[in-house]
C-alpha cells in the first residue's frame, strides 16, 4: 500500500463568481478573470460557465453554476496531487445547515458564534427527527462520475447534529426529572440516537447502494462535553449497524484524550482524521497525543492533520515531511494518511491550493525518506 | 431583599450586525458602515435594557471577540493564538499565548466600550476575565509558574479596574468559569494563592464587584467561598443545586436563565426557586441574571429571555 497517503477533509471556499451569480448580484470582469484562470490550471473548459454567469439564474442554471463549482474543486484536489478527493462540499450551504434544512423536526432560530466573526445558523429540535431525502445523494454521484482519483465523502455525524442544535423536544421529554443535570443527558442520548436511527442510517444506506465506499463521519462536537462521549460512541453504531462502507471519523479542535475509551467501542470506524498542526511548534508539540492511540493500542489508520486552515502561512513541504516523520516515529507508518486540519473553506482556493499541493510534496518527500531515497 | 435583574457578558451580535460583518469581510460595504452596525447594535440594547428596568447596563460588549481578546490584542508579553474551545461549548476563543512578561501599555479597554454607554446616565456593568481563568486557559511559555502569572495578570486588571472606575463603571464581574468547571478546579494547595490574587487585584478598587462562577457546580468550592474579597458572588443556578449551599450570601447574582439552551424557562418556575434559594441563603440583595454570557444564543432568543429574567424579577419581588 502507498505510504502517507494524502486526503481533503472536505470543504472548499465558494468561488465568488458562483457566489455572487446565486445571489443574484452582479460579475466583475476579475470574476471572469478568475474562472479563465483556474480552468487554464485545473484543465477545465469553462466556456459553458461562461455563457450560464451572463444569463438569468434559473433553477437548472444554479444546479450547473453549482456542479462546475464541484468540477473545479474536484479537479483542484487532483491538481494539487491528492490520493482521494472530493468536490468541496460545493453542493452544500455548510456543514450543519444543509444537514438540517434536509431533516424534519428543526425550526431555525438564527444566528450563534463560532469565533471571531464567524456564525452559524443554529436550530432547535422541536420534533423528533427524520429524514427528507439523502441529501447527499446527488453531490456523491456528481462526484464519483467526474473525479478520476479514490472519493471520500464526508458528512456531519449524529452527535455533532445534536450537540450543536438546542435540544426544545427532549429537553420538554425529560424535564420532569428531579436531577437537571441527569436530565440533559437522558435528552441529549434520546436526541442523537434517534438522529442516529432516523437520519444516518438512512442516509448512509443511500449512498452505499448508490456506490459509496468511504465515508468520513464528521463529529467536530466529540470531545465537547466528557461525559458525553459515550453518546458520541452509541450513536455512531447506532449510524452504522449493518452497513458495509469504510468509516472513518474527522474530530478537531478538541482535546483527544477525553476520546478514550470510549472510542475504543467503535469497532466500525477504521480511521480517525485529527487536527494536530494548529497546535504545533518547533518541538513538535501539537502531534504528542498521538500517543494516546498507542497507550489504548489503538491500531487504527489516523488521518494526521498537518496543515492550519486558519492562517494563509502556506506550510513548506519540508514541513510537512518532518510532521509526517515525526508521527511515523510513534505509529505504524502503514496507519498514516496525510490530511489538512479540517475543512479549507475559509482560505482562497490560491491559499487552499498552495497549501494543499505542498502536502502532496511534503508526503512525498517524507515516502522517500521512509524508503530510504533520500 | 432588594431584588434586582441584570445581564451582563458578551451579548449575541443581531442578525443585522452579523451580515454587516460578513459584508466587510467580503469587502462589501465599508468600515464606517461596519462601526455604524456595532453602535447601532449596542444603542438598542442599551435602550432595552433602561425601557425594561435593568439594574445594571452592559453595551453588550460587542467588540469582545472573546473575553481575553482586547488583553491579547493590547498587553506587551501576550499575543492572541490558535482557536481553541471555550470549555463545553461550540463557540472558541483566540488562546492567549504569554510570550514575555506582561506589560501594560497604557490605557486600551476604552476602545473596546461603546462611547455613548460609557458617557450614560445609568448604573452600568462589564465583565473582565478572572485571573485564574486567564492562567488556566492560556498557553504559557514564559512564566511556566501558574501563581506568577496570576499575579502579574492581576496587577493588570487592578489598573483595568481603576480605568473603568474612572470611565463611570459601577459594577466589574470577575468572570471565572475555571473555578466552577469540573476538569479546571484549583485544588486546596492553589486557592491561598488565589485570594492573594484578587486581594491584590481589589488595592484601591470602590466599584461593585462580584465573582461570576459559571459552567459548574459551586457547591464543590463551597468552603473556599467566604474567603474571597468580593461584593458579590454570581452563581450558575443550571449547574448548581441549592439544597448543598449551606452558606450566607450578602449579594447573589442567580444565574438562573440558560444561556446555552432556546428552551424558554417559565418566570413563575424560576420566582418560585430564586424564593426557596433566598430563604436558604438569606441575601441582602438577589439579582436574577442569566447564567453566563447570553453570547451562545441568537439574538432573538436572547432578547426573550431578557423579558422572562424581567417578568421573573417581578414575580419573585411581588409575590
Amino acid at each position: 500500500m502507498k505510504l502517507f497517503q494524502t486526503q481533503e477533509i472536505g470543504s472548499l471556499a465558494k468561488p465568488n463568481w458562483r457566489v455572487k451569480k446565486i445571489q443574484n448580484n452582479a460579475l466583475a470582469e476579475h470574476d471572469y478573470q478568475d474562472i479563465r484562470k483556474w480552468s487554464e490550471i485545473l484543465g477545465i473548459n469553462s466556456a459553458a460557465l461562461a455563457e450560464l454567469l451572463k444569463k438569468e439564474l434559473t433553477p437548472e442554471s444554479r444546479k450547473r453554476i453549482t456542479e462546475f463549482s464541484s468540477l473545479f474543486a474536484i479537479k483542484l484536489c487532483e491538481k494539487a496531487g491528492l490520493d482521494i478527493v472530493f468536490s468541496g462540499e460545493q453542493f452544500r450551504t455548510e456543514m450543519y445547515q444543509e444537514a438540517i434544512e434536509n431533516i424534519n423536526g428543526f425550526v431555525f432560530h438564527g444566528h450563534t458564534r463560532s469565533f471571531d466573526s464567524k456564525y452559524y445558523k443554529k436550530a432547535a429540535v422541536v420534533s423528533p427527527p427524520a429524514l427528507k431525502k439523502n441529501y447527499h445523494l446527488e453531490e456523491f454521484l456528481f462526484t464519483k462520475n467526474n473525479a478520476s482519483k479514490p472519493i471520500k465523502l464526508p458528512l456531519t455525524g449524529a452527535y455533532t447534529l445534536a450537540d450543536w442544535s438546542f435540544n426544545e423536544f427532549y429537553t420538554r421529554k425529560f424535564s420532569a426529572s428531579s436531577d437537571p443535570k441527569e436530565a440533559r443527558y437522558r435528552a441529549k442520548s434520546a436526541f442523537a440516537l434517534d438522529l442516529a436511527k432516523n437520519v444516518m442510517q438512512p442516509l448512509f444506506k443511500g449512498l452505499i447502494d448508490a456506490g459509496c465506499s468511504f465515508i468520513q463521519v464528521d463529529e467536530p462536537a466529540a470531545a465537547t462535553h466528557a461525559n458525553e462521549i459515550p453518546i458520541l460512541a452509541e450513536s455512531f453504531n447506532e449510524s452504522v449497524k449493518g452497513l458495509d462502507c469504510k468509516f472513518s471519523m474527522h474530530i478537531c479542535f478538541s482535546d483527544y484524550r477525553r476520546l478514550f475509551p470510549h472510542i475504543l467501542e467503535m469497532k466500525k470506524c477504521s480511521q480517525f482524521a485529527l487536527e494536530f498542526a494548529n497546535r504545533d511548534d518547533e518541538r513538535r508539540k501539537g502531534y504528542a497525543s498521538l500517543e494516546l492511540f498507542n497507550e489504548y493500542n489503538d491500531n487504527r489508520e489516523i488521518g494526521l492533520g498537518v496543515i492550519d486552515v486558519h492562517n494563509n502561512f502556506i506550510e513548506p513541504r519540508e514541513l510537512v515531511r518532518d510532521r509526517i516523520l515525526y508521527a511515523a516515529r510513534i505509529l505504524d507508518p502503514e496507519r498514516i494518511f496525510v490530511n489538512p486540519d479540517c475543512g479549507l473553506r475559509t482560505r482562497s482556493w490560491d491559499i487552499a491550493f498552495s497549501k494543499l499541493r505542498n502536502m502532496a510534496e511534503g508526503a512525498g518527500l517524507a515516502r522517500m525518506s521512509y524508503e530510504g531515497k533520500l | 431583599m432588594n431584588v434586582g435583574f441584570h445581564a451582563s457578558g458578551i451579548f449575541p451580535r443581531s442578525e443585522k450586525l452579523i451580515q454587516a460583518t460578513r459584508d466587510f469581510a467580503h469587502k462589501r460595504c465599508s468600515k464606517e458602515d461596519v462601526r455604524k452596525a456595532f453602535e447601532a447594535d449596542a444603542r438598542e440594547l442599551v435602550e432595552m435594557q433602561r425601557k425594561e428596568g435593568f439594574s445594571f447596563i452592559t453595551d453588550g460588549m460587542l467588540l469582545w471577540d472573546d473575553i481575553f481578546r482586547p488583553f491579547s490584542e493590547s498587553l506587551g508579553g501576550v499575543k492572541a493564538g490558535g482557536v481553541t474551545r471555550y470549555f463545553e461549548n461550540n463557540t472558541f476563543f483566540r488562546q492567549p499565548v504569554i510570550t514575555g512578561r506582561l506589560a501594560l501599555n497604557g490605557p486600551f479597554i476604552q476602545k473596546y466600550l461603546f462611547k455613548e454607554w460609557v458617557k450614560g446616565d445609568f448604573p452600568k456593568i462589564i465583565n473582565l476575565p478572572g485571573p485564574y481563568t486567564f492562567s488556566v486557559l492560556s498557553e504559557d511559555s514564559y512564566y511556566h509558574d501558574r501563581q506568577k502569572l496570576m499575579q502579574e495578570f492581576s496587577v493588570i486588571l487592578n489598573a483595568v479596574a481603576k480605568e473603568l472606575e474612572k470611565l463611570g463603571i459601577n459594577y466589574i464581574r470577575f468572570s471565572e468559569p475555571a473555578l466552577a468547571y469540573a476538569e479546571t478546579r484549583p485544588g486546596e494547595n492553589r486557592r491561598k494563592g488565589i485570594i492573594e490574587n484578587y486581594r491584590m487585584m481589589f488595592d484601591g478598587v470602590k466599584a461593585g464587584t462580584s465573582l461570576n462562577l459559571f459552567f459548574g457546580d459551586i457547591t464543590h468550592i463551597i468552603d473556599f467561598i467566604p474567603e474571597l474579597p468580593f461584593s458579590g458572588l454570581d452563581i450558575d443556578f443550571t449547574e448548581t443545586s441549592i439544597r448543598n449551599l449551606g452558606i450566607s450570601l450578602k449579594s447573589v447574582s442567580l444565574g438562573c436563565i440558560d444561556s446555552r439552551s432556546s428552551f424558554l424557562e417559565d418566570p413563575e418556575n424560576i420566582a418560585r426557586q430564586a424564593r426557596a434559594f433566598a430563604e436558604s441563603v438569606n441575601p441582602e440583595r438577589l439579582y436574577l441574571t442569566p447564567n453566563c454570557d447570553l453570547e451562545f444564543l441568537p439574538y432573538s432568543i436572547a432578547a426573550k429571555k431578557m423579558s422572562i429574567l424581567k417578568e421573573a424579577a417581578r414575580l419573585l419581588a411581588n409575590p
